[in-house]
């Protein structure tokens, strides 16, 4: 049995290869004082030219073997190199005033900044930390005329194991030759988990002895997906690592072929196959995930973390954005959907019994009309710009949807009278029971309709979703729940609109192909699930798909 | 000394490499100290230091007030705010 050192997984895959420890200990920094203050600004200003010369190799070096975007870190690099404000001119007062070394001064400067970023409360920030000890040793090694452990060429593989990797560590790393990375110290965003995501290598951190001498040189397998690294193992454990590869990657490669494939049912019945998105910023990659487009952009994240509302600028701007990247594919926009469990600093609401029955998405806006008016001309206006739907969430009456799109009217209409004609098409969620109760009625109202399945089930079988005490009730594929959605499709087919599906069992292979049985035509589901459920629902008829929903339902 | 309100619309706030062109167009006004603060806020930032802007942690959605004080202050002024508003190279 090998030892077994758990960890977090920031990227997935396995590896087996031998651990090699990458270290980046400089020689300790003299802490004598300088004799002449003067010579040693001017040692100063001959290290900061030399490390500008540094990034600028580096950032050429980069951009030719990652790309623009992953260079980017060395022109930010560099311009913290030119501060003279927060760089330049208190190391220079440390030389003079201090009677400190040329090193000793950027030492402690460097120091002093990568501890003020630590400790901001700011996850983004604090990560900017590893940026100021990266200059920092780039500085000191030139300081100190010391020479960096050379791992640009590597005559095995190898999984390099480190306290935590900077972007100049990576950028020198011989890439071919390594199989993983195993850290001490990283996160989610650190560098080394956008690298190795980047590579498609395994990324564990939290390894606390990855940069202890012990483990150089020994055989190890690591794996990103369960989050830890396995040291010497024996002939049982690489014989079953080297299983799970083969299947891992004949799985991989098998679903990668269904990114560019069409969607449809064996029998050619054409379906969409879309991704829920949060950001624009993930609008290309569930492009590049193979979605058809976005069946549900929560627009949440605009009004999130702030103590403000967002502009109608800065909406319009974001749904652009997305647009952008879906090159013409459908972008639908759900409008702010808050309230029940999901509370806005800039909109007090007042304590509510049951939140969940209470003034929650579309009753909200509809109560805040600046609020509802200003996210709708944003929508409005981007949707001159790509193929943009508008979805309102949780409609429960007729009533209350005639209201939603008379006011969307009259934006449509001020929006006119100022030169800007648009008509993007509207939709509504099927998420209340009396919504699937009624589909006939509002399919005859809207373009479209998205199934949310996640608070169609909590409301038709009173089972709070995040509620553990009840979890064991909380059934998306109970019969009654089958039944709403199986009527809302056949009332979309009836009156010839569209029937989509957003919850979570939108990508559950186990309901998916029913629901195609019972009319849904187009899935949207984390962009992770796509290739999956296209190649299941590429394998089934359109009968099959329907005999499948009759079985559950309880119809035969 | 002339100051002027406006917000930032990037996704990332004042970070990577709208803070670069920030910086970058503060450093182009030689003869003239461009500091900023966020609405609301006393502390005062230099436009001109990458180390100073990152401090500042300015979001998505933050106005911020521009500060030019020296040559051609008004100009200088006018360069950060168009900059700001037009995205910052983004």
């Amino acid at each position: 049995m090998g030892r077994l050192l758990k960890g977090r997984g920031y990227s997935e895959g396995l590896a087996l290869a031998e651990v090699l420890i990458y270290s980046r200990e400089l020689p300790p920094v003299p802490q004598d004082p300088a004799s002449d203050p003067e010579d040693d600004v001017r040692r100063l200003g001959e290290i900061l030219d030399k490390g500008a010369k540094e990034l600028e190799s580096l950032y050429e070096d980069a951009v030719g073997r990652m790309g623009e975007a992953q260079a980017e870190i060395f022109l930010a690099h560099q311009t913290i190199l030119e501060d003279d404000y927060s760089i330049r001119e208190p190391i220079e007062a440390l030389i003079r005033e201090e009677k400190m070394n040329t090193a000793a001064a950027i030492d402690r400067q460097f120091r002093e900044l990568a501890e003020m970023f630590r400790s901001m409360d700011d996850e983004l920030m604090s990560e900017r930390a590893a940026d100021f000890d990266d200059i920092r040793q780039m500085l000191l090694r030139i300081a100190l005329s010391s020479t960096v452990q050379d791992i640009s060429k590597l005559d095995k593989d190898a999984i390099i194991a480190a306290e935590e990797l900077t972007p100049s560590d990576t950028v020198r790393m011989d890439m071919a030759h390594i199989k993983g990375i195993a850290t001490r110290l990283g996160g989610p965003t650190a560098h080394s988990a956008i690298i190795a995501r980047s590579l498609g290598i395994p990324y564990v951190s939290g390894i606390d002895d990855a940069a202890e001498g012990g483990l150089e040189g020994h055989p190890a397998i690591l794996n990103g997906t369960e989050g830890w690294l396995l040291v010497d193992p024996d002939e049982d454990e690489v014989c079953r690592f080297k299983e799970s590869r083969a299947e891992m990657e004949a799985q991989m490669k098998d679903l990668e072929d269904y990114i560019h494939k069409p969607s449809q049912t064996a029998d050619g019945r054409s379906l969409e196959i879309c991704a829920n998105i949060g950001t624009p910023a993930e609008a290309a990659e569930a492009v590049s995930a193979g979605a058809d487009g976005i069946g549900l952009f929560r627009s949440e994240f605009l009004f999130m973390d702030r103590d403000d509302l967002p502009s109608e600028e800065e909406q319009y701007l974001a749904y652009r954005k997305a647009l952008a990247a879906l090159e013409g594919r459908p972008l639908i926009v759900r409008t702010l959907d808050i309230g029940g469990d999901k509370k806005l600093p800039a909109l007090p609401m007042p304590q509510e019994d049951n939140p969940f029955l209470g003034l929650r998405a579309i009753r909200l806006t509809m109560a805040n009309p600046a609020l509802f008016r200003t996210q709708l001309r944003a929508l409005l206006r981007a949707s001159a710009e790509g193929n943009l739907r508008i979805m309102f969430p949780m409609i429960s009456s007729p009533e209350e949807l005639a209201s939603a799109k008379a006011i969307l009217n009259e934006e449509k209409a001020a929006l006119a009278a100022e030169g800007l004609s648009v008509d993007p098409p509207v939709g509504m969620m099927i998420e209340v029971p009396s919504a699937a109760v009624l589909a006939d009625v509002f399919a005859r109202e809207v373009d479209f309709f998205s199934i949310g399945t996640n608070d169609l089930t909590q409301y038709t079988l009173a089972v709070e979703r995040n509620n553990a005490a009840v979890a064991d009730l909380y059934r998306p594929d109970h019969p009654a729940v089958l039944r709403l959605i199986a009527m809302t499709a056949q009332a979309a087919v009836r009156a010839g609109i569209p029937c989509g599906m957003c919850g979570e069992s939108a990508g559950d292979p186990a309901l998916a192909p029913a629901f195609v049985g019972m009319g849904v035509t187009e899935l949207s589901m984390s962009p992770k699930r796509i290739t999956a459920v296209r190649k299941l629902l590429g394998s089934l008829t359109w009968e099959e798909c329907r005999d499948m929903a009759e079985a559950l339902i309880g119809a035969k | 000394m002339v100051s002027q309100i406006v917000e930032v619309k990037n996704a990332s706030g004042l970070h990577a490499r709208p803070a670069n062109v920030f910086v970058k167009e503060a450093l182009s006004h030689k003869g003239c100290k461009i500091t900023f603060k966020k609405e609301g806020e006393d502390r005062v930032f230099q436009a001109r230091s990458m180390v100073s802007v990152l401090q500042a942690v300015v979001k998505c959605g933050t106005r911020i007030e521009i500060f030019a004080e020296g040559e051609d202050e008004e100009a200088a002024l006018q360069a950060m705010v168009e900059a700001v508003a037009s995205g910052l190279g983004e």
